[in-house]
């Protein structure tokens, strides 16, 4: 099939699965009763006495089908509704929350699959030797490591024990004061590609300072996932005939190792390393959380905790767009790593 | 497998639509709660007016370990009252007596109560209290532990009286208390709106109060006193009648009065001037008088010129007239003034801001204010009486629902007018007007003198500029433009969301939301030197990340939780630490007298 009648086949598949999610959503939230959703209108007791004016401004007694019109007829209008968590509508908010997350992830996302595979396969080539048992090893504590403990423990060492070493946040208050200002242009709202088209040495060291701990906390706990897969694999297509005709063709180990069976390898690593990506692009909640490095996983997580529908729903169709997309860019990267699979078709 | 999955979306689809429609109404059950057993008193639950005999209620306040809440629930942080009427407010009566743990008493009034009958059968019946929240969750399971002793001590049957405990979430809750009113009792906890005892009483005494109502206590006398009281201008037979009052909520024993927490606020030894009053909702205190300076000490002295306030949650706006929360007063309060506000921590005497004067007169129930001459804006507008007239005339012309701006229809129209919907714009533009220099309010009653001035000195009556809040189209000042601005749906609809034009002593640099606020100095503010150049309140939930912050020197305040008080003793010889702070507020358990709400 031709790539491009595949990816359009692939992106018309997306309108059934959002239209699909939000009205699943939007169901389970009608479990609530009108007066339950109301109150998450009222910060206080104070306000109380207004809830049948507030069920009657949000239209909340209405039945579920003339809620749920109501409000998809708002999206093909372009507007997704107020974000009450984020202070401003659902579509900026995406927008808003998206570079932070991003930053974390374009940082984040290299080091887990590069060192995912490099570790991965090192572990194969080495089986049952002491250089696999140390990464298997390393691999358990990663993986079983809770992200929220390893996250503070990191903070009270790094800014509690070496007092203000790396803070946590994006930015220190007065660096941040400079890029609010007029002298600073943002335009990705990501602070080290924006400090690097600003030419701005100082923003870039201090955003670096400030994504160090988040980093290492997403990575070691990840990198375990994908170098386990890794190291499965490899062992998998080292035990296939091709290798065994390299190695008998005389061919380096290194060469076989590298080019004939980590290549073929690839393959479930790629699949994976598409959901880390998608993972991390749609929220990694406990870090953003314990670092205040609010992305759109904070985001997320606050709108479900506050029943904030609106920003649920439009979540759930950022989501559902996102990972659609990635599984797209998965497939089309299988065709590249290996010439066997044929987009639409069967595995020749 | 395309077709597969459009199927088994169809199916899903299909599903849903006939389960949903059925979801959110509810089927009236056969009792009116799940929640009091056999809806009986036969031993295995209660009736639903369980709670209508006052022994009952009498034996339930005497059975609550008052003591033990407070220092296991609060960490100590908390004081006994006797009435909801806390200390700090205006008629708060010190003699009126409280209920203390005595079991024998709680057996004297059980035996009492239904003729007996409550005793001899026993009972049975759940509490419900907000997940999460441990002072709420301990105060249900002190009250289960009491009854099942005394069934072991006094009645020598363990099974005898049974009090379940349940958690649910806090929406849940809040549609129980006022909707489905299906719990036997209920807790929940009361603000001020301002430091008046008729602001306490109403809610929790009135026929038709916030709690009271739906707790099914109230009645006409009980109404008629609650007004004679406020009306009293004579301070010293209105104090008597408030006395009156809080004695009465300690006879009736409506609901069981938990504490009035105590608070504290922690900086760092480098900032000074720190008082508390306690209706500012500013965390930090008026923030204008605190001062920065290096002293020393074991945190290092950093960010120079920076006020730095690291606490938990957003603001909702920065609307003047939308703002009800004491996050969004305390930004507002910075950017924004008010005619008058309080003087130091009195909560009752009054400093002059944007007025220079006032002054009420007792025969035409007018308040007449002088606007002080030569103050600026921040984009440069003159503050004149007309802006004053344009803020209040423009907040109730917004009424947005749940808002704070029933303060204002009040005291100016009284009876029954609570928003925009009760009266028409004639009404309004007649309760403000421009007299030369001053602006005159016309109340409409002498009550509301003293309560008039506690609600002008609140953020929500801060004074905007006319002219400059027309020009970015908001209302413009006329009958006909009122139909675009009425009731606003979300904060964002209205212009003043997140622009900001004020006389005070800082401007707004940058909302980043759910994140931080910050502020730059006005250097050309009417009232002399401020203190920083900037102040920066930013959203840290995690509570490590602001201990740590405060001990480094990168935050100057952080929010600190009352259940982490003890972690920060070892800390506080760094610090400066403001102790016993009472704060006007109140918990308490409600008795639902008609569970289920009065048959319809």
């Amino acid at each position: 099939m031709e790539l491009r009648s595949y990816i359009i086949r692939r992106l018309l598949l997306l309108i059934p699965v959002l239209f699909g999610v939000t009205i699943f959503i939007f169901g389970i939230t009608m479990l609530f009763s009108p007066i339950e959703r109301a109150s998450l209108y009222v910060q206080d007791a104070r306000q109380m006495t207004n809830i049948p004016a507030i069920i009657e401004l949000y239209g909340l007694d209405q039945p579920f089908w003339v809620q749920y019109g109501n409000w998809i007829g708002n999206v093909f209008s372009g507007n997704l509704g107020w974000s009450r968590v984020a202070g401003m509508p659902v579509w900026d908010a995406i927008w808003n929350y998206l570079p932070t997350t991003l930053e974390l992830a374009i940082f984040a996302t290299p080091i887990i699959i590069l060192m995912g595979i490099f570790l991965g396969s090192q572990a194969a080539a080495h089986k049952d030797r002491p250089l696999d048992h140390g990464t298997r090893v390393m691999a358990i504590f990663g993986w079983s490591l809770p992200t929220f403990w390893l996250g503070l423990i990191l903070i009270m060492v790094f800014y509690g024990a070496i007092a203000g070493l790396l803070p946590p946040g994006r930015l220190t208050t007065e660096i941040q004061t400079l890029v609010n200002s007029a002298e600073f242009t943002r335009y990705t709202h990501i602070n080290t590609i924006d400090a690097i088209l600003n030419l701005n040495g100082a923003v870039l060291l201090d955003a670096l300072r400030h994504l160090i701990l988040p980093v290492i906390t997403l990575s070691v706990t990840q990198v375990a996932f994908i170098m386990r897969l890794m190291r499965s694999s490899m062992l998998e297509s080292l035990g296939k005939g091709y290798v065994l005709t390299a190695r008998a063709k005389g061919l380096a180990e290194r060469v076989v190792v590298n080019k004939h069976a980590r290549r073929n390898a690839l393959i479930p690593v790629i699949t994976v390393a598409g959901y880390v990506f998608a993972g991390m692009a749609n929220g990694v909640v406990i870090t953003e959380t314990i670092f205040t490095y609010k992305g759109i996983g904070w985001w997320s997580a606050q709108a479900a905790i506050n029943l904030d529908i609106p920003s649920v729903l439009g979540f759930a169709l950022f989501n559902a767009a996102l990972f659609v997309l990635v599984n797209l860019v998965v497939d089309i990267l299988y065709t590249r790593v290996d010439p066997r699979v044929r987009l639409g078709g069967t595995v020749q | 497998m395309t077709r597969k999955f459009l199927l088994s979306f169809v199916a899903i689809m299909v599903t849903l639509a006939m389960v949903i429609p059925g979801c959110g109404s509810e089927t009236p059950p056969e009792l009116p709660s799940t929640y009091i057993g056999s809806g009986a008193l036969d031993g295995d639950g209660i009736p639903v007016d369980f709670f209508s005999d006052i022994d009952v209620r009498k034996a339930f306040c005497y059975a609550f370990d008052y003591d033990t809440y407070i220092s296991d629930a609060l960490n100590g942080q908390g004081v006994q009252r006797g009435s909801p009427v806390v200390e700090g407010l205006y008629g708060y009566d010190p003699g009126t007596p409280m209920y203390s743990y005595c079991l024998t008493e709680a057996v004297d009034h059980m035996q009492d109560a239904w003729s007996g009958d409550a005793w001899d059968k026993g009972f049975k019946f759940t509490l419900l209290y907000n997940a999460g929240n441990l002072p709420r969750k301990t105060a249900c399971e002190m009250v289960s532990e009491a009854w099942a002793g005394i069934g072991n001590t006094y009645a020598e049957e363990p099974e005898k009286f049974q009090v379940g405990v349940q958690a649910l979430a806090w929406p849940t809750i809040l549609g129980k208390i006022f909707g489905t009113r299906d719990m036997p009792m209920f807790q929940i906890g009361w603000l001020p709106d301002y430091p008046h005892a008729d602001n306490f009483i109403v809610p929790f005494m009135h026929s038709q109060g916030t709690f009271s109502y739906f707790q099914g206590y109230g009645d006409s006398t009980l109404d008629a006193q609650i007004a004679a009281a406020f009306q009293d201008t004579n301070p010293t037979t209105q104090q008597a009648k408030y006395d009156a009052l809080q004695q009465q909520y300690y006879d009736d024993a409506p609901g069981i009065v938990l504490a009035q927490p105590i608070a504290r606020r922690y900086f760092t030894q480098h900032i000074s001037g720190f008082y508390y009053n306690p209706v500012e909702s500013s965390y930090a205190g008026r923030v204008l008088d605190l001062s920065k300076s290096d002293a020393g000490g074991d945190i290092p002295y950093l960010h120079p010129g920076y006020f730095t306030f690291e606490t938990i949650g957003d603001i909702d706006s920065l609307d003047p007239a939308w703002i009800y929360d004491t996050a969004s007063g305390m930004q507002v309060g910075m950017i924004y003034e008010q005619l008058l506000y309080y003087d130091g921590n009195s909560t009752d005497t009054f400093q002059p801001l944007l007025a220079t004067a006032w002054s009420f007169c007792q025969t035409d129930l007018t308040y007449h204010f002088t606007i002080r001459e030569g103050v600026t804006f921040h984009e440069g507008g003159n503050l004149t009486p007309a802006d004053v007239e344009y803020t209040f005339e423009r907040a109730m012309c917004q009424d947005r629902p749940g808002g704070p701006v029933w303060m204002f229809f009040q005291p100016l129209m009284g009876g029954d007018v609570w928003g925009y919907d009760d009266t028409d714009f004639a009404a309004i533009n007649a309760s403000v007007e421009v007299d030369g220099n001053d602006v005159v309010f016309t109340l409409s009653s002498a009550a509301w003198e003293l309560p008039f001035l506690q609600i002008l000195s609140g953020q929500w009556a801060c004074i905007v500029d006319k002219e400059w809040c027309i020009d970015q189209g908001d209302w413009d000042g006329t009958e006909s433009g009122i139909a675009a601005v009425l009731h606003p749906q979300n904060a964002g609809d209205t212009v003043l969301y997140d622009l900001t034009n004020g006389t005070g002593p800082w401007k707004l640099n940058t909302w980043t939301h759910s994140d931080q606020i910050s502020l730059d100095k006005n250097t050309s503010y009417w009232g002399g030197a401020v203190p920083f150049d900037h102040v920066v309140t930013k959203v840290v939930d995690e509570w490590t990340n602001r201990r740590l912050s405060l001990l480094n020197g990168d935050a100057d305040l952080v929010y600190v939780p009352a259940t982490r008080f003890d972690e920060m003793e070892t800390e506080e010889s760094k610090l400066k630490v403001y102790k016993d702070l009472p704060s006007l507020s109140i918990d308490a358990f409600f008795f639902n007298m008609i569970i289920g709400g009065p048959p319809s």
